[in-house]
């Protein structure tokens, strides 16, 4: 078992998030797991990881942002 | 096969082609290789099973695997290539062939990354072909040759092989019996016309589980028909999974489906102190808070919180040792609707500034102390949980709270280390946590009258699981004080006093304890559910028996990292007996899901190890503010539900048979050191940011409680090492928790690649443990027995006297293993701080000296102008008398100088070192009844220069060395300097043995350097002036054992050795019946022993497990031996202590040394003495000798009074002397030195084994050097020889005793 930081091979990864708004990242050959969706083109790993800080800047899952909404919390 | 090459340059060929070949194939089922190879096992019946082809496949493998150039045999050895790489064996992989019709041969495979089916093919046939070029040396000869570069040398080359019939692999199994073998067979008539249609697996029953050996079948047919199907896809994406095997697998990942019992922590605790208001829920220190007086000063602070800003997402940092002010403070953030964050008030300053600069919490709670770095909102909570900064009048109202707002609402973050040096904050959401409890309360249910200690650090996860399974229950929960936690004593009395039933501790805290409680008759009745979490469970010998003797008590193992807080658990079985070993981590928790996965994210078959990826209700919401990181380690979940994350644990586990997990290390650089995960690049960030380090690699080693940490250090060009390790040391300590720091640290020029300019962590040395390297064995029994139990706790072989145990990688915690074992083996106390205070053998057991009576100190000055003479010199000097001058007793020392040498500056050197010590300047004489030392006008020490040609040098050299001194008249030491050449010489040092002894070397040798380097610069040597002379010490020496005035120490010494050496006879016979002469003439030679490392590490094992030193083990081994060749049973054999135990006689040239007698009775009741008796009985009379060790040899002898003779030496006619390493040369301006040897052709004894242990940079033994010295008037040399040979094998024979 290679270690988990080993598998930066340049291979593509793209950008996907979820239902929560949620940022992750998935190799690019591989198939989009259901309930996420792909955000902007494949690229190394390094640099999708750059494009999601600029990206999750609410780190909070929606359904939380809408609750605290709705609660009047800001 | 064309051109075959000759057997030498196949040898080489495979020596070459099997480097580093893999120690072992792991793969599930296959069981570990014992034995030898060769006929191991052909008796035994062959086990076979069998699949079917399928004809269409096996033509259509054929076809692919004739176009590389191979046949269908290629490409089934590429098919198991693909099996046992998906079954975990690496990617190295060595399988048997038979080519042709000869031995077994190994194909060698390495699987390129990312090939394909098609290119495998063509990698085995290149493979065949090279093996198939080199089969003219048989398979035996090879393994010989390969295996002697192997560590476990017995290992087979392979264990898997590939053959094209049956008959071969019978043949081939007769070779390598512990081999399984794939080959092909026709399930009808062979038909040459097509492929034959099954695959046949054949090996002996102790090789392969059954059930393994038809999965394999299965599976490798299963690949070769997908691989078949699809033969340029990587095949690494071939799945071995049999069909329906992955429905299976994820279904056993499933934890149960409960529902949570409560919507939000805070309303679950409300509900319940309605419930319970008037039991009490928190006692600490003097105060004790009902449920009801708990709520209400939590809804009291709560109120101050929200004033202050507090609600859902924001922070608040609590600052405050464990009190019941702590427990309201952790309600009152949550009921505030916050995020409550535990710092550790025992942390590093500049972490805690860290972690609050990270957090940005909207405020802080603290006891009153100041936060350095800290310039935010801050506020005090008292010990009972009261803030004296709230104003607010008693009927201000509640603010309004925002708990429960939602179940994603982050109610807790924990900061965990992080590789770029920034530990991260992991956010925990209220329902995380309610499910996490639902689940926990019905595994361990609790309620009103339960105790729960309150034990782990507020930074670690479990103390929330503890803090909530009493407030949520009507449980009581009990803070122990910081001192009672820090030891296992008072924990354990702690636990029986307050009748705690609920204890959650990491795996050494409960072994710890367990012991400390059984010790002090503590049976902890109450204690009804133990659960142990943040490490490894191994429960030891003192954890087991705490379970059995009170069946009904359970014990529980928690996993999860923080970011799951809880994922798999198991309970285990109410029968000790019953508990299996390793303890898995369990099954998944309620609402969890598991799955081991491969690099590839595929599920990996049962017992396969792989990484754990969980999702959970208990999951994490993500990192604070650090997206990438959340993103990497927070994955989609192909396996559903839509939408998921799954998170990557970097945990290796693997699926039991019975559906539990086994867990298997760490997948990446995190180490897990008492329960706290760690980043080994966090520690790598923060080194590199002192600008004097280039590179750094931290490395883990040891397995849980006894993990260490190892820092290599690459420094700038010319900076100083010894700067640079005292700069990154404090940097660390200022930075990281004191488990986190390294034990180590290890200058290197560069650091280690492999192939793929990776950091080759496998490369490094051996780390640098202490800054001599060098092992100083145990002078005293306080030392041998603390060494030994230093050994015990820090899992090392041997430890030195001056080690460093926390430099060893000791921490606190082992600090109070080791003083538990302390009081127990030495029935002395030796408080935790009497440990830190002095962390070496030779200082603890200095300051434990209460043990041995107290000696006089040595004064200097006290010897006067005419000292008399030492014992040990008035013993040789009357020697000298009766036997006449002799050479017997010369030392000589030769030095090899290579380089331009000036003479004039080591003429001048050896005066300067003649006129420092002051033995090398005396003479002895009668003078009335006294010998005395007179000390002379020093610049009369001989040394003679003379040209030499090679050949004559050894003459010339044994002449001076063998000369006889004149004590009365000549002083102890002469010189020879030997020029050969202009720039080669070799100088002799002989001191007569009244003047010096083995240690002594050192300091003459460093003294003639520092003398000659500063002569060079026409200087004066510089050295501190000594502390004491020998004349001093003779003194002292008189003053304890004069005849005039007999101290009280020496009265016991002399009635002990009188009771041990009554009846004494007056001569061991020799070895073989062999007679001596009537007078011996002194002449000796000697034989070279060498006990080779694997033999030296059996007899430190054997050391360790009978609680002796390797020399006991040894000696008893030569006492046996000597029965054995008819010496009798009273076996008499000398020993030498170095009588150095005063530090102020470290410096010194002299002879301090002294024979100690030995004698061990080795009758037997029966027929032969077990060696674990004899042992026994070895180290009682060696710890005894050694505890009467002062009373001078000379007096021993009086007290024996021994019928004198020539024939042979009075008490002690064998010694077995066990001797330091040879001394560093030492260091001369614009010389290369190195030492040399001469031959004195004397022997002092009948028979002399000297031994020097060698010992690696970790204290693992590298092997004995040694020499037996004999008198050739008694023994030939054949004689000797087989003695020599004879101990040799009896210490190869030595076997550990079981643990």
């Amino acid at each position: 078992m290679s270690s988990t930081d080993d598998d930066t091979r340049g291979e593509a990864y793209v950008v996907v998030r979820n239902h929560e708004e949620q940022y992750s990242i998935w190799r690019a050959n591989r198939e989009v797991p259901a309930g996420w969706e792909t955000v902007g083109a494949a690229a190394p790993k390094e640099e999708c990881l750059a494009r999601i800080e600029e990206l999750w800047t609410d780190m909070r899952p929606l359904s939380l942002r809408v609750a605290m909404a709705e609660a009047g919390i800001r | 096969m064309s051109n075959p090459h000759p057997a030498h340059a196949t040898l080489a060929y495979w020596c070459e082609a099997l480097a580093g070949l893999p120690e072992e194939i792991d793969v599930p089922g296959l069981r570990r290789a014992g034995g030898t190879a060769g006929a191991a096992d052909t008796s035994a019946v062959s086990v076979v099973s069998r699949a079917d082809l399928d004809p269409e496949l096996s033509a259509a493998l054929a076809r692919l695997a004739g176009a590389a150039g191979g046949d269908l045999l290629t490409a089934l050895r590429a098919g198991v290539v693909v099996l046992l790489a998906r079954l975990g064996a690496g990617d190295d992989l060595p399988l048997g062939a038979v080519l042709g019709t000869g031995d077994p041969v190994v194909v060698r495979i390495a699987v390129p990354e990312g090939a394909s089916f098609r290119a495998l093919v063509a990698a085995v046939h290149a493979a065949e072909q090279a093996a198939s070029q080199n089969t003219v040396v048989r398979y035996e000869e090879v393994a010989r040759a390969v295996n002697a570069a192997r560590q476990t040398p017995g290992q087979p080359l392979f264990r898997i092989g590939v053959a094209p019939d049956e008959e071969r692999v019978t043949a081939a199994l007769r070779l390598e019996g512990r081999s399984v073998w794939f080959a092909l067979e026709d399930s009808g008539v062979p038909d040459p016309a097509r492929n034959p249609d099954r695959i046949r697996l054949t090996h002996a029953a102790a090789s392969l589980d059954p059930a393994a050996a038809r999965s394999w079948c299965d599976r490798l047919v299963h690949l070769l028909a997908a691989a078949a199907g699809e033969p340029d896809v990587p095949v690494t994406s071939l799945s071995p999974l049999l069909p329906g095997e992955a429905s299976a697998l994820l279904a056993a990942g499933i934890g149960p489906a409960a529902e949570p019992a409560a919507a939000s922590i805070v309303s679950w605790f409300e509900r319940g102190v309605g419930q319970w208001p008037d039991e009490v829920a928190v006692v600490g220190d003097d105060v004790s808070l009902t449920y009801a007086e708990l709520n209400e000063r939590a809804d009291r602070l709560a109120d101050v919180l929200v004033r202050q800003g507090v609600g859902t997402e924001r922070i608040v940092g609590v600052v405050l040792p464990r009190s019941a002010g702590w427990v309201v403070a952790f309600l009152s953030v949550l009921k505030a609707g916050g995020v409550y964050l535990p710092v550790d008030v025992g942390l590093p300053v500049n972490r805690v500034s860290m972690m609050l600069q990270d957090a940005d919490p909207a405020v802080v709670l603290t006891d009153g102390r100041t936060i350095e770095g800290w310039t935010g909102r801050e506020l005090s909570v008292t010990s009972d949980g009261r803030c004296p900064q709230d104003d607010s009048a008693p009927d201000a109202g509640s603010a309004r709270r925002t708990a429960g707002v939602s179940g994603e609402q982050a109610v807790y973050m924990l900061y965990t280390s992080g590789s770029t040096g920034l530990p991260k904050g992991a956010l925990m959401s209220d329902q995380a946590l309610v499910n996490l409890l639902s689940w926990h309360l019905a595994e361990v249910p609790t309620g009103p009258g339960r105790i729960i200690a309150q034990f782990t650090s507020p930074g670690f996860d479990i103390s929330v699981q503890e803090l909530l399974a009493a407030l949520l229950t009507g449980a009581l929960l009990a803070l122990p004080p910081d001192d009672v936690r820090n030891s296992p004593y008072q924990l354990a009395a702690w636990l029986d006093e307050q009748r705690v039933t609920d204890f959650y501790a990491p795996n050494l805290v409960l072994e710890l304890t367990c012991r400390a409680a059984l010790e002090q008759g503590r049976t902890l009745p109450h204690l009804g559910h133990i659960s142990q979490s943040g490490e490894a469970l191994s429960p030891g010998k003192a954890m087991r028996e705490i379970f059995h003797i009170m069946p009904g008590r359970t014990l529980h193992n928690l996993y999860g990292p923080v970011e799951t807080h809880g994922l798999a658990a198991c309970t285990l079985p109410a029968d000790v007996s019953d508990w299996p070993t390793p303890v898995p981590i369990g099954r998944p928790l309620d609402r969890t899901r598991i799955y081991v996965l491969d690099d590839d994210l595929q599920l990996v078959p049962p017992g396969v190890t792989g990484e754990l990826f969980a999702t959970s209700d208990c999951l994490a919401r993500g990192y604070h503010s650090r997206p990438a990181l959340a993103a990497e380690r927070f994955l989609p979940n192909p396996f559903g539900p839509p939408g998921s994350r799954m998170y990557r644990t970097g945990d290796l586990v693997r699926w039991h048979p019975d559906g539990a997990l086994d867990y298997r290390g760490r997948a990446d650089h995190q180490v897990k050191i008492r329960g706290m995960r760690l980043e080994l690049g966090e520690i790598e960030a923060l080194a590199r940011q002192v600008p004097q380090i280039r590179d750094v690699v931290t490395v883990a080693t040891g397995a849980d409680d006894h993990r260490r940490l190892d820092a290599y250090l690459v420094p700038v060009p010319g900076a100083d090492p010894a700067e640079v390790v005292a700069t990154v040391q404090r940097q660390l300590e200022s930075e990281l928790p004191a488990a986190f720091v390294p034990a180590t640290f290890t200058i290197l020029d560069e650091l280690p690649l492999n192939a793929n300019k990776k950091i080759d962590r496998k490369a490094l040395p051996a780390p640098e443990l202490t800054r001599s390297g060098v092992l100083t064995p145990p002078r005293t029994p306080q030392e041998i027995q603390l060494a030994e139990l230093y050994a015990e706790v820090l899992h090392r072989t041997s430890v030195g006297i001056h080690d460093d145990f926390f430099e060893l990688g000791g921490n606190s915690l082992l600090a109070a293993d080791l003083a538990v074992r302390v009081r127990k083996t030495m029935e002395v106390e030796a408080g935790l701080g009497e440990i830190f205070r002095n962390p070496s053998v030779a200082r603890l057991a200095e300051s434990l000296q209460l043990a041995e009576p107290a000696r006089p100190a040595i004064r200097a000055g006290a010897g006067g102008s005419r000292p008399p003479a030492s014992f040990a010199q008035r013993g040789l000097w009357i020697l000298d008398q009766i036997e006449g001058a002799g050479a017997g007793y010369n030392e000589p020392v030769v030095l090899r100088l290579e380089g331009p040498l000036d003479k004039s500056a080591l003429r001048k050197a050896f005066v300067d070192v003649v006129a420092r010590h002051e033995t090398l300047h005396t003479i002895l004489r009668l003078s009335g009844e006294e010998i005395r030392q007179e000390p002379q006008a020093h610049s009369s020490a001989e040394f003679k220069e003379i040209s030499v040609s090679a050949e004559d040098l050894e003459r010339a050299l044994t002449d001076t060395a063998r000369r006889a001194f004149d004590l009365e008249v000549e002083l102890p030491i002469r010189a020879l300097l030997c020029e050969l050449a202009a720039d080669s010489h070799r100088l002799l040092l002989v001191t007569h043995h009244v003047a010096c002894d083995g240690a002594s070397v050192e300091p003459m040798l460093r003294d003639l350097a520092v003398a000659y380097n500063a002569r060079l610069r026409g200087s004066e040597p510089d050295w501190a002036p000594l502390p004491v002379s020998y004349g001093d010490y003779a003194a002292w020496q008189h003053e304890l054992f004069g005849s005039r005035n007999r101290s009280g120490l020496a009265m016991r010494q002399i009635e002990y050795w009188s009771k041990q050496l009554s009846g004494l006879p007056e001569a061991i016979p020799l070895p073989g019946g062999r007679a001596r002469p009537a007078a011996r003439d002194g002449v000796g030679a000697a034989i070279d022993l060498d006990v080779p490392a694997a033999t030296h590490a059996r007899l430190a094992e054997v050391a360790r497990r009978s609680r002796a030193t390797s020399f006991m083990v040894v000696h008893a081994a030569l006492a046996a031996l000597l029965t054995d060749l008819g010496c009798g049973t009273d076996i008499v054999i000398g020993a030498v202590v170095s009588g150095r135990d005063d530090d102020v006689l470290e410096q010194l040239v002299g002879h301090f040394v002294n024979t100690l007698v030995l004698r061990v009775d080795t009758a037997a009741a029966s027929a032969a003495l077990p060696f674990a008796e004899l042992l026994d009985r070895v180290r009682e009379t060696d710890l005894g000798a050694l505890a009467h060790r002062e009373l001078p040899f000379e007096h021993v002898v009086e007290l024996v009074n021994p019928k004198r003779s020539l024939s042979h030496q009075p008490v002690v006619q064998i010694m077995l002397a066990y001797q330091m390493a040879e001394v560093e040369p030492p260091v001369m301006r614009g010389l290369v030195v190195s030492q040399g040897r001469v031959d004195l052709g004397a022997a002092t004894f009948d028979l002399c084994f000297t031994m020097s242990e060698r010992f690696a940079g970790d204290g693992s033994p590298q092997g004995i050097t040694g020499a037996l010295e004999y008198a050739v008037d008694a023994f030939s040399p054949q004689d000797a020889q087989s003695i020599a040979t004879a101990f040799l094998e009896q210490l190869g024979h030595v076997a550990p005793p079981a643990e």
